[in-house]
């Protein structure tokens, strides 16, 4: 079967949607506004005239190449394409601004494409194994994940964990405008219609990061600089491709991220953007030079884009065996799949197993060969942060702008975007982080829904109830461990440092 | 008492009236709706607190004024003008004012470079957003 699936791959149609799909994907995901869910959405009416095979790897080749595309604006210009890139737009830009652009999306594209590979690699492996953990989460499970995720506010927090932890409130309380989710009561939408589908997040996440950043550039332009630059730095520096040695140091930070992104990418709801900040907190904690996380931090940018995109293939296997979509794009994949007449489930597997097999192999390929178009175009589009700030301020609002029109054709997301920039803005004045809104408000509606399912599951007992699940237990355990664990590393860092003179003493 | 402290004590008086008026308006909803709000709004002003008791202890954040606000906030108002434009005169114009306005503005010579931009940038988005992706612009 699978030599069946590799010859239907070969086909020029299939291959030609393919390639078509990661330039495309690329494309997409670097504008912003425009996510992976979007760009799969708008495909999915041109694959109705193609075969099943080649319009679902053209598919599933936009949407890994459109999740690295994203990062691509969030390491050059400080404007993540989709909101799994936002982790990566910390250190990336970082390094842009110290002249190693080129390195920085060296380091996107080498994780993303090992990320990529590893989900897919695990999609056609360990699939059906897999997902059959996932059918064991109830809402507690999911509650005790969604708490998870906002553990992580901690290492975003920046200078102040207070001001931090303050950031990540505004955004769960934020996320709460809108109808509830439960009884379809409205909560703080103040009669305005707009609200009641709460607020939208890809607009709010520009105007924080795109049109926050625009009006800090002005600041520079007026002060007399005028490129994304560093003073002092003359030009692009440094290599695209890492040396052996950093390679090393990142390579760990690769493999453990695709891990942790294949994982989540299973969990139903939880997609790229949740991937990519664990993974991101995860390498801090075990970085050696966690200081130098938001300051361009190569480990950083590794384990935000290996998870993001490990996300991808770790999405398709619940989707694939069991029906059940991992993220908002594999939800929309699904009604692709239907479209096309297939079922998931085990007929998928063995009845239309070639075809299954060569959407899987298309998935491979594309990531493969997205790195390679990557590495390709870096030394092009990195020209980028040698552009003046003066034209790129203007070009930036009109993509933003556009960015967020897009999504519902709708011009209440470009006030959700504005209103976004300016607290954005005062925000990082007076030293609040903007991530942890972004957190919040992904993780808040996921924490609150499952919440309050397990009031009603749990009849009363909630503490009866979770000691009922192992699994929920599990979860809380790794919850505390990730609350408790940088005081713990400190602490044992610390007696590593008081007890390595001493023995250096001894000898 | 510090500009700083004062800042961050101005902040903090801000967030306690954004944080009242949020919980006024959980008041009038079911017991099942303001639940999680109402958590969410205690630890916030938890925190709140913190940081106001913290700002007396240490300086904290950067000091704001007036003279670097300008510029940004002006900018700001700009976007602000150039959302009211696209509304009523569509995106392209009203893109094409706002990039042309700004560009001015910072002093980006020569002129052709202005319009190079300008058109380049129109016929770059008209070919994806309105031709490919059919968004109504």
């Amino acid at each position: 079967m699978i030599v069946q699936a590799i010859q239907l791959f070969f086909t020029p149609e299939v291959l030609i949607a393919c390639i078509i799909g990661v330039i495309g994907g690329i494309t997409v995901g670097a504008l912003p506004g425009l996510s992976a869910s979007m760009a799969v959405a708008l495909l999915i009416p041109i694959t109705f005239k193609m075969s099943p095979a080649a319009g679902l790897v053209l598919l599933v080749s936009v949407y890994t190449a459109a999740i690295y595309g994203g990062s691509i604006t969030a390491v050059l210009i400080h404007t993540p394409g989709t909101p799994s890139s936002a982790a990566t737009a910390l250190d990336g830009y970082e390094m842009t601004k110290k002249g190693k652009g080129l390195k920085a999306i060296g380091i996107v594209t080498i994780a993303s494409m090992l990320g990529g590979t590893f989900s897919a690699l695990a999609l056609l492996f360990i699939a059906p194994k897999l997902a059959q953990i996932s059918l064991k989460f109830t809402s507690l499970e999911y509650f005790f994940i969604a708490v998870f995720g906002l553990t992580i506010i901690g290492s975003l927090a920046g200078k102040s964990m207070v001001k931090g932890l303050m950031s990540g409130m505004f955004g769960l309380l934020v996320g709460c405008i809108g109808l509830d989710i439960m009884n379809g009561t409205p909560r703080f939408t103040m009669g305005i219609i707009n609200l009641e589908s709460g607020i939208s997040l890809v607009p709010a996440m520009i105007g924080m990061f795109s049109i926050s950043q625009v009006l800090i550039s002005v600041e520079e332009i007026r002060k007399g600089k005028t490129r994304i630059l560093d003073e002092g730095v003359s030009g692009l520096q440094g290599k695209m491709i890492p040396t052996k040695a950093e390679f090393l140091k990142i390579f760990p930070t690769i493999l453990r991220s695709s891990v942790i992104g294949t994982i989540v990418g299973i969990l139903p709801g939880a997609g790229s953007d949740i991937g990519s900040w664990v993974s991101y907190n995860n390498a801090k904690q075990f970085s050696r030079t966690p200081e130098e996380f938001g300051n361009g931090s190569m480990e950083g940018i590794a384990a935000a884009e290996a998870a993001n995109n490990a996300v991808t293939g770790g999405a398709l296997i619940p989707l694939l065996t069991l029906g059940i979509p991992g993220s908002g794009v594999t939800a929309i994949m699904l009604g692709g799949l239907m479209i096309k007449g297939l079922v998931p489930g085990h007929k998928l597997f063995t009845e239309s197993g070639n075809i299954t097999y060569a959407i899987i192999i298309g998935f491979l390929v594309a990531n493969i060969l997205m790195g390679i178009i990557g590495l390709l175009i870096a030394k092009q589009v990195v020209k980028v942060s040698v552009v003046p700030m003066t034209i790129l301020c203007p070009i930036i609002i009109g993509l933003s702008t556009v960015g967020a029109y897009a999504i519902n054709n709708s011009i209440f997301d470009i006030y959700i975007m504005i209103v976004g920039g300016i607290i954005g803005y005062f925000m990082r004045k007076i030293g609040f982080a903007t991530a942890p809104i972004i957190l919040g408000l992904i993780l808040g509606p996921l924490a609150e829904q499952n919440f309050r399912q397990s009031l009603v599951l749990s009849r009363g007992n909630m503490f009866g109830y979770f000691l009922s699940r192992p699994i929920s237990i599990f979860l809380a355990v790794l919850v505390i461990i990730s609350l408790f664990s940088p005081i713990i590393m400190k602490t044992f860092s610390k007696n590593t440092t008081e007890s390595t003179p001493a023995d250096t003493a001894k000898i | 008492m510090s500009p700083l402290t004062k800042q961050d004590l101005t902040v903090g008086v801000v967030i306690y009236t954004v944080l009242i008026w949020f919980f006024v308006q959980t008041q009038s909803m079911l017991s099942d709706s303001s639940l999680f709000p109402r958590l969410i709004i205690g630890i916030f002003a938890i925190l709140n607190t913190f940081m106001i008791i913290r700002a007396f202890k240490e300086k904290g954040s950067a000091k704001l004024s007036i003279q670097e606000l300008k510029m940004p906030l002006l900018i700001f108002l700009g976007i602000v003008v150039y959302v009211i434009m696209f509304r009523f005169i569509g995106y392209f114009i009203s893109t094409a004012i706002m990039m042309l306005g700004m560009m001015i503005l910072f002093k980006v010579k020569p002129f052709y470079k202005i319009v190079a931009v300008i058109l380049g940038y129109c016929m770059f988005v008209y070919v994806l957003f309105v031709m490919q992706l059919n968004v109504i612009l």
